[in-house]
């Protein structure tokens, strides 16, 4: 028996060691934390301001008003994570911020150095990795006033989860974002943006945001993003209005690229673009092959302006350089240092062609 | 005189029995038995009367002893002794006769297809109860005396070819070791046989069946068999035994598979469950969705217990209400156990002593505990989940993992009869065959 206990123990300390755990796991009372649900990023000229959506636990057994709603907190620093700290000192609970389950990072916080933004959250190693990530057209801070005030926090989830309903987004989660940052240098972030309607304020997708080199270098808008789904392979399940009141459901959509080659010069890429869509309204036109053209049309145009974005914003976050790499790597190992000029210089075609239900 | 020295020891008792006859009417002899434990009328037509008529005696069972210590062990086990005047040995009649439950269905072990008959408290009966299945002249029972002042009857039965030489002769070494005055209860046979008595897993398997001891031997296990128990020992018991049931094998292979595997996933999150909670939720907050832990929090507002000792209050108070379902007569016993569980739990939570999640927890653990076959291998399990709480409350699900490889390293280390306690998940075959899962025979 003693023998074991020596054993286990030296174990441990082995496992402790090579884990280069510092310390055991802290001890807090779960009556004790206030969970956190949104964790929101902003950086105003030299200073960070972190801004965090909150649930009050106290008063929710005698029916206060307050059970069940949310609050929000914020407060400025130097940097983010001392920002976050006077922010704690400040609850007179333990705040639970491992459980946000949304992070929303401003528009200056991403345009100024997103990589500070994404190591703020990694090195708190109780955050989940699973919280989706989003980058706001504006303030952070302001987004959580209106999902708060307006008690949509839920609707975050949706524009999460299900934002394939009407592919004018798609959801990232935090793992996924400090994938991109690695791999690629140039990827997009899912984006909101708050509307103004009938006269209330509300949060709604709005299309990606673009982002090169660590930095936030433009938006791709929601009238775009769904040609950008079509081409990243991400969900298209969405509905296009045509004229006439006419309306179909795009069900899914097969794109294949083509690299078109003249030695070891890329002379075109061609996007052949197959979509599957089923009549929901038919409107006022009683011939169904006008509304195939149409549809294309307006796919076409979609696409269209997604490509054009990329080239307008001087990266290749369509991910072609990368298809370009898997289907020929040795033609891609010769021209990879000159891609991005390739690629602002090469024509890509679109074919847009689609099968009506 | 014989017989005079064998009232000397017996003392004057009163179910002591003398009985003066003469031998084909000229010869004085004495018959000496306990009443109550022999079988009077069969000692009276086979042997009195015909050896008062006749001078001989047709009982079949019959032997010549000459130790006076054995005559009188012989007497106080219920035979008739035969003692002629002037002859300084005795001829033991087997003639028992007290009375004895009859063969029944097992209390603890039953099965639905299988065999309904159970071991009682006579070692004969028993033993008649094995040879029955297993007729075969390899069936070797070896029977020894245990207990130093009364020597208890009892009988290592084994299939010879099949089981190992020399752990036979190790389980009759280590019994006859036993410095016991008399056998009090099971464990003190039990705890001869473990190679770590301090051991808090069972290294010994009991069994009411006599088709699972049967099943057993034939394997290459030893069985022994006390008299005054209706159970049979079984050694080497391994780890994967303890999971076993007769069910498995008269079901199909697929369903007892299925059950064998809900045992093991029973069993494990029996040991678990509180140990987990604790450390989710003092440690890992992390880990709970977000609404779960509002729900959580919101339940546990006015508790002013800390969760671990929640958890630990709980699960002893859970152990003290099964100890007196157990002590209870039948009648009332389920009822009040019953009752005293909801009417004290719910109390209990309307006091906002405990948390309403803690009472689904450890019910939850109580619950998954009671899949384990084995008592022996569910009563260890009980105080290992404790173990495992404890740690789980100084470090987290660290300190539960710790435990947890503690535990496995254990049972790893741990023999019985010198066969590892894992031995069954030695390799992959011999895992899924019959250690995880009941594959068909081959």
């Amino acid at each position: 028996m003693k023998q074991s206990i020596i054993t286990v123990i030296i174990v441990f300390i082995v496992i402790a060691v090579m884990s280069n755990a510092r310390y055991f796991p802290r001890m807090t009372e779960i009556t004790l934390a206030e969970p956190v649900f949104v964790i929101g990023i902003d950086r105003h000229d030299n200073s960070a301001r972190v801004s965090i959506v909150y649930e009050k636990i106290e008063g929710a057994d005698e029916g206060d008003n307050n059970a069940n709603k949310k609050f929000v907190d914020y407060t400025e620093g130097s940097s983010p994570a001392a920002a976050l700290e006077t922010l704690k000192k400040r609850f007179p609970r333990e705040m639970a911020i491992s459980t946000a389950e949304y992070f929303l990072i401003g528009e200056e916080a991403a345009g100024g150095n997103l990589e500070s933004a994404i190591d703020f959250l990694a090195k708190n190693n109780t955050l989940r990795l699973t919280s989706s990530v989003f980058i706001v057209r504006g303030e952070a801070g302001k987004v959580c006033e209106v999902l708060v005030e307006t008690r949509t926090l839920d609707i975050l989830r949706n524009y999460g989860e299900y934002s394939g309903i009407n592919a004018i987004s798609s959801s990232m989660e935090f793992y996924e974002l400090l994938s991109e940052s690695v791999k690629n240098n140039a990827f997009t972030v899912p984006a909101l943006v708050i509307k103004e309607q009938n006269g209330e304020k509300i949060v709604v997708p709005s299309g990606y945001a673009v982002i090169k080199d660590g930095v936030l270098v433009g938006f791709l808008e929601a009238d775009a993003a769904r040609g950008y789904n079509i081409i990243t392979n991400k969900s298209v399940y969405s509905t296009i209005e045509l004229t006439n009141s006419a309306a179909t459901r795009l069900e899914n959509a097969n794109r294949k690229i083509e690299f078109r080659w003249s030695g070891d010069n890329l002379t075109c890429i061609v996007l052949n673009i197959n979509l599957n869509t089923r009549v929901i309204d038919s409107g006022n036109n009683p011939f169904f092959f006008e509304y195939e053209k149409e549809q294309n049309r307006v796919i076409f145009a979609e696409v269209q302006k997604s490509i054009a974005a990329s080239k307008r914003l001087g990266c290749d976050f369509l991910g072609i350089g990368e298809l370009l790499r898997m289907r020929h790597p040795l033609r891609w190992e010769r021209i990879r240092p000159y891609w991005s000029e390739i690629y602002m210089a090469v024509p890509i075609k679109i074919n847009v062609e689609s099968r009506l239900s | 005189m014989l017989s005079q020295q064998i009232k000397q020891i017996l003392g004057e008792q009163g179910d002591i029995i003398e009985l003066d006859l003469l031998i084909k009417g000229t010869k004085p002899a004495k018959i000496i038995a306990v009443d109550g434990l022999v079988n009077l009328r069969a000692v009276g037509v086979e042997v009195v009367e015909p050896l008062t008529l006749h001078g001989i005696t047709w009982f079949a069972a019959q032997k010549e002893e000459s130790d006076i210590n054995e005559i009188v062990r012989n007497i106080l086990s219920g035979d008739a002794a035969l003692i002629v005047d002037g002859e300084e040995k005795a001829t033991i009649f087997d003639s028992k006769g007290f009375s004895l439950r009859g063969i029944s269905e097992p209390g603890q072990e039953n099965v639905i297809k299988g065999p309904k008959d159970s071991f009682i408290e006579a070692l004969r009966t028993n033993t008649a109860l094995i040879r029955r299945r297993l007729n075969t002249p390899d069936l070797k029972f070896t029977d020894l005396k245990l207990g130093k002042e009364a020597q208890t009857n009892a009988t290592v039965v084994y299939l010879e070819g099949k089981a190992e030489p020399e752990k036979v002769a190790e389980v009759l070494r280590r019994l006859e070791k036993i410095s016991e005055q008399f056998i009090k209860s099971t464990s003190s046979v039990e705890e001869s046989l473990k190679d770590n008595p301090w051991s808090i897993f069972p290294q010994v398997m009991f069994t009411e069946r006599p088709d699972k001891l049967c099943a057993n031997i034939a394997e290459g296990k030893i069985g022994i068999l006390v008299d005054g128990y209706p159970i049979a020992f079984i050694v080497p018991a391994v780890f994967n035994m303890l999971f076993q049931s007769g069910e498995d094998y008269s079901q199909n292979y697929a369903h007892g598979s299925y059950v064998r595997l809900l045992r093991y996933a029973g069993a494990f999150l029996s040991l678990i469950i509180p140990a987990f909670y604790v450390a989710i939720t003092t440690f890992h907050h992390e880990m709970l969705p977000t609404n779960l832990m509002l729900s959580i929090i919101k339940s546990k507002q006015a508790v002013s217990f800390t969760t671990f000792l929640e958890v630990f209050a709980l699960l002893v108070a859970f152990e003290i209400l099964i100890e007196a379902g157990i002590r209870l007569p039948k009648s009332i016993g389920q009822a009040v156990s019953i009752i005293g569980g909801l009417v004290v739990g719910d109390a209990a939570v309307s006091a906002k002593l405990i948390s309403p999640a803690i009472v689904v927890v450890v019910a939850a653990t109580g619950i998954c505990g009671f899949v384990v076959s084995n008592s022996d291998l569910a009563n260890s399990f009980r105080i290992t989940r404790i173990l495992l709480l404890v740690s789980a409350g100084f470090a987290g699900l660290y300190g539960l993992s710790l435990g947890l490889i503690f535990m496995l390293y254990y049972l790893c280390r741990t023999t019985s009869l010198g066969a590892p306690y894992m031995t069954a998940y030695k390799d992959g075959d011999s895992t899924i065959r019959d250690g995880l899962l009941r594959l068909p025979r081959k």
